[in-house]
């Protein structure tokens, strides 16, 4: 009998603490950061020189070491010190603003920085231009109007023109109106505004444009900023859907579909990513498949900065604070042109 | 108390027991069944009470926007009324006139479209019109309706804005557009609420391609931030995405407002979507997390679910209580109606009872008639006290040589009787008789009794008398049983006492 007691007590126990308590499992992801480096001369430094410091998304990359150059050639042409730094991955914006504060420490007469978080860098931004440094933007706007002028790519617009060129490129390979077309997509950030303006843009322009059988799939994968986490995205809507093409708003995500398609030899997979890293230039080049990308002004952004950030300290002002420095879209088709061999070259 | 065991047996007191703990268990399925419908029930009213509740809010937002959006529209809508009344002609002196009139604080800019096409603005505005295609929204502006543009970046500002276009008449013919570019924070303030809280998101919606633009947060560099909906469903529970999709579907078809709620990991959120009347294609949407609307009914539903457990638990503990108390008396009753005090042994009641029944399923068994040789003279001569002292022993003696096998029996005074239900062998009852008187002496030689004249035994000698009957064989009753084995006793008597006879 006391047995029996004994599992009556166990049972209501039992049942007691699933009512109150409930069953939970918690779920966590975890992203590492990395600790962003001091600033350090781009620029032979003098003293009678203003001094610009430069913040870039990150230091790994292509893309962003193009503008670092530009920053670098542009300081050497027009005399001034330039340091730089900038994170290892493009969602620490907590490590950019601690560089922003150790800018205004430093003296900056003036910071060039791409923000990581467009919202949640904003706060930081506005509190330095508002200590009186003009802060001009390259590449990605904040969400505030304290900041002297942005130069970027309108991503919205942008977007616009990846739908088309998707829309154009599954057209030429033979899709027509009635058949059935799914498009994947993968981000690098869910709060990165470039990335969801981009995305914004190429929703519009899909829904414009592309025939009502043309579907894109609902499931959008997030991979934080990592290139293995976006391979392992890219396999992922591979298996889980029949994908006619796929579309990355960011360079990483570009990545990580380009090394599938190669590594799985997916030849009729049409590609529209963004930026020039090895990868996708190989399917460019490559006549076995169908990729397009397109490609930033990074160049001319980092240079347009700096000669802006020596106007803003000169007192100087401008009618506008946001200025589109535009993209290319490169394709096998027009990789000859000339106007893309030279955005390829500043590439 | 052994005995008692044997007698209530076995299945008795386990059937008693079995429907005591299917009882328990049917009341516990049926209390916790009606807490979880009363938990169910909670929840759907909850999820009402928020589906309701966010409709309503959203409705309010909705409204504030279209109210908002149909000020400047009018405002806009009267700016052409006033140019039309002008007696001014060309576009390009009223576009000078309207620049040096109108306060610039309250638009990001303005300027006029000639009837042949021509923008009058600054180069930059210029520049937008050929970006952004405006021409094209300019013409859908007719008569007494303005026309929108939709949400694009200002190259001048930096800003999400919107342009307003109204067409111009002057003496009932056509004379171009006024357009008026508002920034999007106008609209998005109207949505924004300080009082619903901090995890409430509010969003401009375009339906068709899903694209959201955030319209509230705690910071204001939150409001503008764009989106879409595909990317914020994200972490929205499996099992609720169908539903999710759904919602959206019914907003793309057209529907003015709709309602789903899902659950993001353990949060429930309520979301709606209510269609702005004054912006084609866009909607407000609210999505406002469960404890912000019912905290108040969540935490009333756990108290009464604690409460209603705890009183599930205290009615359950008080039963076993109880219970347990009912089954210890009604044992000490049942011992107290069946056994004879003095001894300990089955009274005679009691006996008769169980070997009645026992005789009459016809199975083979001993009954022994037994009394204690000159009882009467060692009350005289030892005091009631001793006397006592020897029937508790000569009990105890039966009842250690019998009751494995069988009944004893106090039949009154100094007599006994034992109904030996095994499969004893005659020889071996013979055996266990001659074992009594030892047993006897040696219990009351070991134990004294105060103030009793005399507790010491070494001068008594114990004997006894017993007569045995066989079943069937002497008798197919008790009574008959009873009748053959007082016959045996009596010969015994007879013969001289301090022994015992089998009935022949």
């Amino acid at each position: 009998m006391t047995v029996i007691w004994r599992k009556m007590a166990a049972l209501v126990a039992a049942v007691l603490l699933l009512t109150l308590c409930g069953c939970s499992r918690n779920q966590r992801e975890e992203h590492h950061t990395i600790v962003a480096p001091e600033f350090v001369p781009l620029t032979t430094i003098r003293e009678d020189q203003p001094n610009i410091y430069l913040i870039v998304k990150n230091l790994d990359s292509n893309y962003w070491q193009v503008i670092i150059d530009a920053v670098r050639d542009t300081g050497y042409d027009l005399n001034c010190n330039v340091f730089y730094s900038g994170t290892y991955s493009e969602v620490d914006w907590t490590e950019q603003s601690k560089l922003l504060d150790e800018a205004r420490d430093s003296g900056a007469d003036a910071v060039i920085i791409s923000p990581d978080d467009s919202v949640n860098l904003a706060g930081k931004i506005s509190e330095i231009y508002r200590c009186g440094i003009p802060v001009i933007l390259v590449d990605t706007i904040a969400n505030t109007e304290d900041f002297s002028i942005c130069y970027m790519t309108d991503n919205y617009m942008a977007g616009q023109q990846a739908a088309d060129e998707m829309i154009r490129s599954l057209f030429e390979n033979g899709y027509g109106d009635a058949d059935k077309v799914l498009i994947g997509i993968q981000v690098g950030s869910t709060s990165s505004q470039t990335i969801n303006e981009r995305l914004a843009g190429f929703y519009q322009a899909w829904y414009d444009s592309a025939p009502d059988s043309w579907e894109i799939c609902n499931e959008i994968l997030c991979n934080d900023g990592e290139i293995g986490i976006a391979e392992d995205c890219a396999e992922e809507l591979f298996d889980k859907y029949d994908l006619t093409g796929v579309f990355a708003p960011n360079n990483g995500s570009t990545v990580g579909f380009a090394r599938v398609i190669e590594e799985r030899e997916l030849h009729d997979m049409v590609l529209v990513g963004f930026d020039y890293s090895d990868e996708v230039r190989q399917l460019v080049e490559s006549d076995e498949y169908i990729a397009s990308t397109l490609l930033q002004r990074q160049y001319d952004m980092g240079s347009l900065a700096l000669e802006s950030a020596l106007e803003f300290i000169d007192g100087e002002e401008t009618e506008l604070k946001f200025v589109d420095t535009g993209v290319i879209v490169v394709n096998s088709s027009d990789l000859n042109s000339p106007e893309v061999c030279d955005a390829i070259a500043r590439n | 108390m052994s005995q008692v065991r044997n007698i209530m047996s076995g299945k008795d007191m386990m059937g008693r027991r079995f429907h005591f703990v299917r009882f328990i268990v049917i009341y516990l399925v049926l209390c916790i069944a009606g807490i979880a419908f009363l938990a169910f029930y909670f929840n759907e009213l909850i999820v009402t009470h928020d589906e309701e509740l966010t409709t309503q809010i959203g409705s309010l937002v909705a409204e504030k926007m279209d109210h908002s959006i149909r000020y400047m529209s009018d405002s806009v809508e009267n700016m052409g009324q006033v140019i039309d009344t002008q007696d001014v002609m060309d576009t390009p002196t009223t576009y000078e006139e309207l620049i040096g009139s109108v306060d610039e604080a309250t638009y990001e800019s303005l300027g006029l479209i000639a009837p042949d096409g021509t923008v009058y603005a600054t180069e930059a505005e210029i520049n937008e019109f050929e970006k952004w295609e405006l021409l094209a929204v300019a013409e859908e502006a007719h008569d007494g309706q303005v026309a929108m543009s939709s949400p694009y970046r200002s190259s001048i500002t930096g800003k999400q804005v919107f342009t307003l276009f109204t067409k111009l008449e002057k003496n009932g013919e056509y004379a171009g557009v006024l357009f008026v570019t508002y920034p999007l924070t106008e609209i998005e303030r109207m949505a924004d609420t300080r009082s619903l809280d901090s995890n409430t998101e509010i969003w401009l919606m375009n339906a068709a391609a899903g694209n959201i633009i955030n319209c509230s947060g705690q910071e204001d560099y939150q409001l503008g931030s764009w989106s879409n909906i595909r990317l914020v469903s994200g972490d929205i529970n499996r099992s609720d995405m169908d539903d999710y999709e759904e919602w959206f579907d019914n907003m793309r078809k057209g529907d003015d407002y709709g309602v789903v709620s899902f659950n993001i990991g353990k949060t429930r959120y309520t979301q709606v979507f209510t269609k702005i009347n004054s912006m084609d294609g866009w909607y407000i949407v609210i999505r406002i997390p469960g404890n912000s609307l019912s905290s108040a009914s969540q935490d009333y539903r756990r108290d009464v679910m604690v409460f209603l457990l705890l009183m599930t638990l205290a009615t359950f503990a008080l039963m076993v209580f109880f219970y347990r108390r009912n089954r210890l008396e009604n044992e000490l009753l049942q011992n107290l109606s069946i056994h004879d005090p003095l001894t300990d042994v089955l009274n005679r009641r009691a006996f008769e009872v169980n070997a009645d029944k026992y005789i009459r399923q016809r199975r083979s068994c001993i009954l022994i008639f037994l009394d204690v040789d000159h009882f009467k003279d060692v009350n005289d001569n030892f005091g009631h006290k001793a006397g006592d002292r020897v029937l508790i022993s000569f009990a105890s003696a039966l009842k250690t040589l019998f009751a494995d096998d069988g009944f004893v029996s106090r039949y009154g005074g100094d007599e006994f009787e034992v109904l030996v239900t095994g499969n004893l062998k005659p020889k071996v009852v013979d055996m266990k008789l001659k074992k009594i008187k030892p047993m006897v002496s040696e219990l009351l030689n070991s134990s004294t009794t105060e103030g009793d004249r005399n507790d010491d035994f070494s001068e008594y000698k114990f004997t006894f008398s017993a007569g045995l009957a066989i079943s069937p064989d002497n008798g197919k009753t008790l009574q008959e049983l009873r009748r053959a084995a007082d016959e045996s006793l009596y010969k015994v008597k007879n013969e001289g006492r301090d022994g015992f006879s089998w009935h022949s």
